[in-house]
């Protein structure tokens, strides 16, 4: 279903979550947009933040058996981010405690509509997802609203139609126009395991592993005892990664670890998952201290 | 299996085979039967998690494991009636047996080999050979189930260095395969992928197809059923599609052997 919403009334939509549901959602602090718990609607911006609310799934560090109740509301997500949420779930979904808390989250996503700074998104689905439970587009006076879960619709809703729909298709071809989809046709069987930019890569990257951290759709974690057994994200960056027992590693330098990011993101997923692990969010690019940037990778292969 | 939460198991028993390797005996609280060169995943408290190959299983599962890193460390430690997490079978296990198959194990590769073993001989099945290479002649395990499966199987033994009560082959596993008895058969490597390079060279020049080579790979599998990423060999995941891959599958993938 299609809805539209003034503008002026998403503050009151918002505290009439907060009355049923525990919100989150971007808010500012001090010089900072970040994933917080919202008191009332008026604290909400649909600034982007610098990571996504990937946590909420996915915990980066969990203590296994151990899952929170609780159902959340998470508005302001970014369409790249879900869509990073909707791999993981083809990856992590048969895990019985990940998707227990899958259930109990509800992202209601924001349909940018200016491109950011390092995102090429437009190379995969854009910013208009065709899989949501509330997708929110700014068209100026009102939001259009896309609803897949009637019981978040809320009382200022207006009923939608060919109108906002035509405005979604306005906003979406300019936005296309300002970013350029890159071409990734093939791209799976055109990369290669001898490329020079893993090297070139390698001498910049001081292995931080903060790429995998900001990624939508890194799902890789380790598992190890602290007093109990937990799991926390890991990083294919890593030189510990792969090492096994024996200090038997076969991936010992790092041009290889590279590699296997950006392989297995563009090609070894795509094999199994017949789509590119990759939403275009440019988070990875933005937060790389070096600026090791993928749409360099991609136009070079 | 597919969840990350160990099932609690007591050791029955446990016997050491060597300075550096034990069999455990644990009790099976996991209902699935394994299949031969499946594995699981071993919770050691204040350690961690590995993944260990099982050996025998019939009223317990029966692992055994050398000892060369934090986790084996403490599990080496454990006594009899102390308790293990497990989860578990993973991984694809070794192909059915179908025609003559030539099992080459180096080191703590023998563990699985005699999974498969003892497997197809409860099953009537005697068209096997054993080529088991150790380091030392007192690095070798299971030296009763050796000498039992002679009765039934061709099993050949060489050491890396050999002492003063050896008399037998001395020299790495390659060094005897001109005993193989039938070229024409599967060939199942399990051991160092050091041992897998030479050896699959050895079996080419001998004629024998990439397809009748069948590897058993070791990566850092930290789940078991492929969501934590560890274990990739280009497409594959080594829990899940492995461990035992086809040499013709993987030998593309310049990771593969390495």
């Amino acid at each position: 279903m299609i809805y539209k919403l003034k503008k002026e009334f998403l503050q009151e939509y918002i505290d009439d979550l907060i009355k049923n549901y525990e919100v989150w959602g971007p808010k500012k602090i001090g010089n900072d947009v970040i994933f917080s718990k919202l008191e009332k609607g008026s604290e909400f911006t649909d600034e982007r933040t610098i990571l996504g609310p990937k946590n909420f799934i996915y915990p980066p560090r969990e203590k296994i058996g151990e899952i929170d109740d609780k159902e959340v509301i998470v508005i302001g997500v970014k369409s790249c981010d879900l869509l990073g949420y909707r791999m993981l779930d083809d990856v992590l979904g048969i895990d019985p405690s990940y998707a227990e808390r899958r259930k109990r989250v509800h992202f209601l996503n924001f349909v940018c509509t200016e491109p950011c700074q390092y995102g090429f998104c437009t190379t995969f689905s854009g910013p208009r997802l065709m899989e949501y439970e509330m997708q929110f587009t700014d068209i100026g006076n009102y939001y259009v609203i896309e609803c897949n879960n009637k019981n978040l619709i809320g009382k200022r809703f207006e009923e939608g139609g060919e109108n906002e729909i035509k405005a979604l298709e306005i906003i979406m071809s300019d936005f296309y126009k300002k970013m350029p989809p890159l071409d990734v046709k093939d791209l799976d069987k055109k990369i290669s395991w001898n490329d020079p930019k893993y090297a070139e890569f390698a001498k910049r990257c001081i292995s931080c592993g903060a790429c995998n951290f900001a990624c939508p759709t890194c799902f890789c974690f380790d598992t190890y005892d602290d007093n109990g057994l937990y799991r926390e994200w890991d990083s294919c960056i890593l030189s510990g990664f792969t090492r096994m027992a024996g200090n038997i590693n076969p991936r010992p330098i790092l041009d290889l670890r590279l590699r296997q990011r950006f392989m297995h993101k563009l090609k070894f997923h795509y094999e199994n998952f017949s789509y590119y692990l990759c939403t275009g969010c440019g988070r990875c690019i933005e937060t790389c201290p070096v600026r090791i940037d993928i749409r360099d990778f991609i136009r070079g292969v | 299996m597919r969840s990350m939460i160990p099932v609690k198991s007591r050791i029955i028993d446990i016997y050491k085979e060597t300075d550096d390797i034990k069999t455990f005996i644990v009790e099976k609280t996991i209902d699935e039967d394994p299949v031969p060169g499946q594995f699981y995943e071993i919770y050691v408290r204040d350690a961690g998690e590995i993944p260990i190959s099982i050996a025998s299983w019939n009223d317990g599962l029966i692992f055994s494991v050398k000892r060369v890193g934090a986790v084996t460390e403490k599990l080496h430690k454990l006594v009899k009636g102390d308790y293990i997490g497990l989860r578990g079978p993973y991984g694809n296990g070794f192909p059915e047996h179908r025609r003559f198959t030539v099992l080459i194990a180096g080191g703590i590769g023998l563990p699985p080999a005699r999974s498969y073993i003892e497997y197809w001989l409860s099953k009537g099945a005697k068209d096997m050979q054993l080529l088991y290479g150790a380091r030392t002649p007192s690095d070798i395990v299971y030296k009763k189930l050796l000498d039992y499966w002679s009765n039934y199987i061709d099993v050949q033994i060489t050491v890396d260095r050999g002492d003063s009560t050896w008399d037998g082959n001395v020299g790495v596993v390659t060094t005897i395969f001109n005993r193989i008895k039938n070229k024409d058969a599967d060939f199942l490597i399990i051991g160092p992928e050091i041992m897998m390079k030479f050896s699959i060279i050895e079996l080419k020049k001998m004629g024998v197809s990439d397809d009748n080579i069948y590897l058993s790979m070791e990566r850092r599998m930290k789940c078991g059923f492929g969501i934590c990423g560890h274990c990739n060999i280009g497409r594959y995941y080594v829990c899940k599609d492995g461990p035992v891959f086809r040499y013709s599958t993987i030998k593309d993938i310049p990771e593969a052997i390495h």
